[in-house]
């Protein structure tokens, strides 16, 4: 049991940040994002092509989340530009668009074999009970603890995050009241990027990286932005973590072990069952 | 059969025959063209009439192609059973699926699908698909042996689909899905239920798609999870919204470029991956255009082109009479009612009594809480106290649909009629077969409405709002609640709206709440009025003397300088 807790750590780490991001940008802009691990996934992979090129881990790994920002804020202008009247509906199908594009991209670039994934501290860990926890997954679970907290601190405490709660209530209100809202939600989709680029590369020292496995990890984001609702960041990344567990833990079990990758789905449908079980009407009358 | 059947039948055969020439190849990918038109079709309708996200819908295809395979290895059931079976099981399934949905926008029904795609990609498609150790493939009988027979007989099951889609979709199960796409509340308005409605819905295109994988399964002899992974479904939806395929025009769009596109890029010397991502850019250039895809284009272009002159039947003033509907004829009864939004009391112990044929005015300033009490009334949010009866009904515990089941209908204040409907069919889903055409156009007239086989698209928005009116009286209800009417009418349009309203009450006995800022209106057409401020009733009795009490204008009044 605490076996399999650390060694879902990792995971756990980057399905929080997947989730956050996932609850950002959905509070921000009013858009589930769909294509936001497929962002992740071309700079992780942009990190490994560097690093076979030569480059230390680190300084690839910073060129890689540069990337994610770079990807994010452009799709952040393309919303900006194209879709800002579009309802949630709309918004959500186009990201669906861009993650078959990226996914395609990816393919096209890097092929859908597995790549040997490059740890930052090779070999290293510390001896917990009996148990080794890498440098990796320890420096992994400081950045989602770290990210969390400042997306909270950030959304609750800041005159930023107020700008940018009144842009998801009603950008044009927000907008005549002096809000720039085209820069802001460029930035807001510009960070997710990033840390989508984050939560990949920190993923990667865990599993055998292969791009369409790492572009899924989506589902379980998904699962722990629900359990979110969509608006909290705290329990959406303590749930990314309770998702990877139950992967691992799960795994010891020859029976069930099969249906693993079945679990964010099912994470999925008993969250929906729960939160929705009374009923809800869509817009204002 | 319409029309429109008979010019699909017809261009399906001649495209049928005119393939019948080509070679074996082309005529293997016309029939793969054929079959990914119909998952296309399922896909798209779901998207365009529900508006419903489906993101898992080659892993319906794999379930029909399961259970082809299945049957073919374990039984001797014919073809057409074994694809019928296919259709049947992917239904459930879809209902399993859709269900934790119901409640919710399409988009979160997209991230269970997505979700409900890759897991059973690893729970069962990877795992073989029937007969895949023992290199079993599911043989064709003899009649459809051939390629050019295949082609033929995939023709006529897609054709099959499409008319029955179509009549599904004709009738008032198949309306009530381009409502909900528009409105869930509407729906709901409209005595229909959402949730029957949705899942109907989304079982009836996990059946087409089931039968499209049986067809598949026939056609390449064994599914291969490869064909069917979570992308596949992803490259389907994205297609089927750049295609249009709403439209059968768009399916065989969509079919056409999934089979041949990959043949294009061969001969291009381009990478296969290059298809995706065209999908992907052209399906987010449909949606910027605001949605329909390219055949939704192309026909509003050529409706646009043979634009024909609006009917109206006749002028107004002329309108004759018209015998009732079996309208129930039961008296609305609110006691106490109590509404907090939180720890807001927006609706503070108002009482009121509305019987058959009655006009009473609901009025008072903004946010006093008018359209709050047509909502508790309703069902739409839940009171905190009180009680809400129709005759000897008591509605607390029901649902909103079935509130208007039991005689209570309701409009507005934003018109929601679904632009794709037209006049007649929108009227249909709300009067649930309570009235005649004979009364329906009575109506029509007396509200100045243009002939039911108008599309909504042609009526501008004070139409449509006098359009709503007309499918809740259509409902021959006891009660009707309406809000705000005559919002943005001019003087003129407003009084021949309240004359309107006065012989609809009067000829079919229908108890009108209106809840009106115009008290020019109000005095016209309401016998009483009860006027709120602050979610409590500050005054209630007959018209005149209510309006002239100084209680009312100092509260009401006092806030809008400029009403009479």
């Amino acid at each position: 049991m605490i076996r399999s807790l650390a060694a879902s750590l990792s995971s756990g780490a980057a399905y929080a940040l997947f989730g956050v991001c996932i609850v950002l940008v959905y509070r921000m802009t009013g858009t589930l994002n769909f294509a936001l691990t497929a962002v992740g996934a071309l700079s992780a992979f942009a990190m490994l092509a560097l690093v076979e090129g030569g480059a230390a881990v680190a300084s690839a790994s910073v060129v890689a989340v540069a990337l994610g920002g770079a990807i994010g804020a452009l799709m952040g202008s393309v919303f900006a530009t194209w879709f800002r009247d579009s309802d949630r509906l709309t918004r959500s199908t186009v990201t669906i668009a861009v993650l078959l594009g990226l996914l395609a991209t990816g393919f096209r670039i890097f092929g859908d074999k597995p790549r040997a994934s490059r740890p930052f501290f090779p070999g290293r860990f510390e001896e917990l009970g009996g148990v080794r926890i890498t440098y990796d997954t320890i420096m992994a679970v400081v950045f989602a603890l770290a990210i969390t907290a400042a997306a909270s601190l950030v959304l609750h405490r800041t005159r930023l995050g107020v700008r940018l709660r009144a842009m998801a209530e009603d950008s044009t209100t927000a907008e005549l009241t002096g809000v720039p809202v085209g820069a802001l939600t460029v930035a807001v989709w510009g960070v997710s990027g990033s840390i989508a680029a984050l939560g990949a590369i920190l993923v990667g020292p865990s599993r055998p990286a292969a791009f369409a496995p790492l572009v899924f990890l989506l589902l379980p984001g998904f699962a722990a932005g629900l359990a979110g609702r969509f608006s909290r960041v705290w329990p959406t990344s303590a749930t990314g973590f309770v998702v990877a567990f139950v992967e691992t833990y799960s795994g010891r079990f020859t029976g069930i072990s099969r249906y693993r990758g079945a679990i964010p789905f099912l994470f999925i449908l008993v969250l929906l069952l729960w939160q929705r079980r009374s009923e809800v009407w869509d817009d204002a009358r | 059969m319409t029309r429109a059947d008979a010019r699909f039948l017809g261009v399906s055969i001649a495209a049928g025959v005119g393939v019948s020439y080509l070679s074996d190849f082309r005529i293997f990918l016309a029939t793969s063209a054929i079959i990914a038109a119909t998952i296309a079709r399922s896909v798209g309708f779901l998207y365009e009439d529900t508006r419903m996200v489906s993101l898992c819908h080659m892993s319906f295809v794999g379930i029909g192609g399961w259970t082809v395979g299945w049957l073919a290895l374990n039984s001797e059931v014919p073809v057409a059973v074994a694809l019928v079976l296919s259709g049947l099981v992917a239904v459930p399934v879809g209902i399993v699926v859709g269900l934790p949905a119901l409640r919710l926008r399409g988009v979160d029904l997209a991230v269970v699908t997505l979700g409900f795609a890759a897991a059973i990609q690893v729970a069962a498609f990877n795992r073989g698909f029937p007969g895949a150790r023992s290199n079993f493939a599911v043989p064709r009988p003899d009649i459809v042996a051939s390629e050019v027979r295949f082609l033929w007989f995939t023709l006529l099951v897609a054709a099959l689909l499409e008319i029955g889609l179509r009549l599904v979709r004709r009738r008032t199960a198949g309306t009530t899905w381009a409502l909900v796409g528009q409105s869930e509340r509407a729906t709901a308005a409209a005595g229909r239920s959402v949730v029957v409605t949705k899942l109907s819905a989304f079982a009836a295109s996990a059946f087409v798609a089931g039968v499209a994988g049986g067809l598949l399964a026939l056609q390449i002899g064994r599914l291969s999870a490869r064909q069917l992974e979570p992308f596949d479904s992803l490259v389907m939806f994205a297609l089927a919204v750049m295609a249009g395929s709403a439209h059968a025009l768009g399916a065989t769009l969509a079919g056409v470029l999934s089979a041949w596109m990959p043949e294009l890029l061969r001969v291009l010397g381009w990478s296969q991956d290059i298809g995706p991502m065209i999908f992907a850019v052209g399906a987010a250039q449909v949606l910027s255009q605001g949605g329909g895809g390219i055949a939704g284009q192309w026909i509003a272009l050529a409706t646009r082109l043979r634009r024909r002159t609006r009917e109206r039947r006749r002028a107004v003033g002329e309108v004759g009479d018209c015998p009732p509907p079996p309208v129930y004829r039961r008296t609305l009864l609110v006691e106490n009612l109590v509404v907090d939004y939180g720890s807001v009391r927006a609706v503070d112990g108002v009482s009121l009594r509305v019987g058959p044929g009655e006009l009473v005015g609901l009025i008072g300033p903004n946010g006093a809480g008018k359209s709050t009490i047509v909502d508790a009334v309703t069902g739409y949010v839940p009171a905190q106290g009180g009680s809400v009866s129709l005759g000897t009904v008591p509605l607390a515990s029901l649902a909103v649909h079935k509130r208007t089941r039991t005689g209570l209908s309701r409009t507005f204040q934003r018109e929601r009629t679904p632009t794709s409907l037209t006049v007649g069919r929108f009227i249909a889903v709300a009067a649930r077969d309570r009235t005649s055409a004979t009364q329906r156009d009575w109506l029509l007239d007396l509200f100045d409405l243009p002939v039911p086989a108008t599309p909504i698209e042609r009526l501008d928005t004070a139409e449509r709002r006098r359009l709503e009116l007309v499918a809740a009286f259509c409902s021959a209800p006891s009660v009707a609640l309406i809000d705000e009417p005559a919002a943005g009418l001019t003087d003129e349009e407003s009084s021949r709206l309240g004359s309107a309203l006065m012989s609809v009450a009067a000829a079919w006995r229908i108890g009108i709440v209106l809840i009106e800022h115009d008290l020019r209106l109000v005095r016209q057409v309401c016998e009483s009025v009860v006027v709120l401020d602050q979610g409590s009733v500050i005054a209630a009795g007959p018209t005149a003397p209510t309006l002239a009490d100084p209680r009312v204008t100092a509260a009401y009044l006092g806030l809008e300088d400029d009403e009479p």
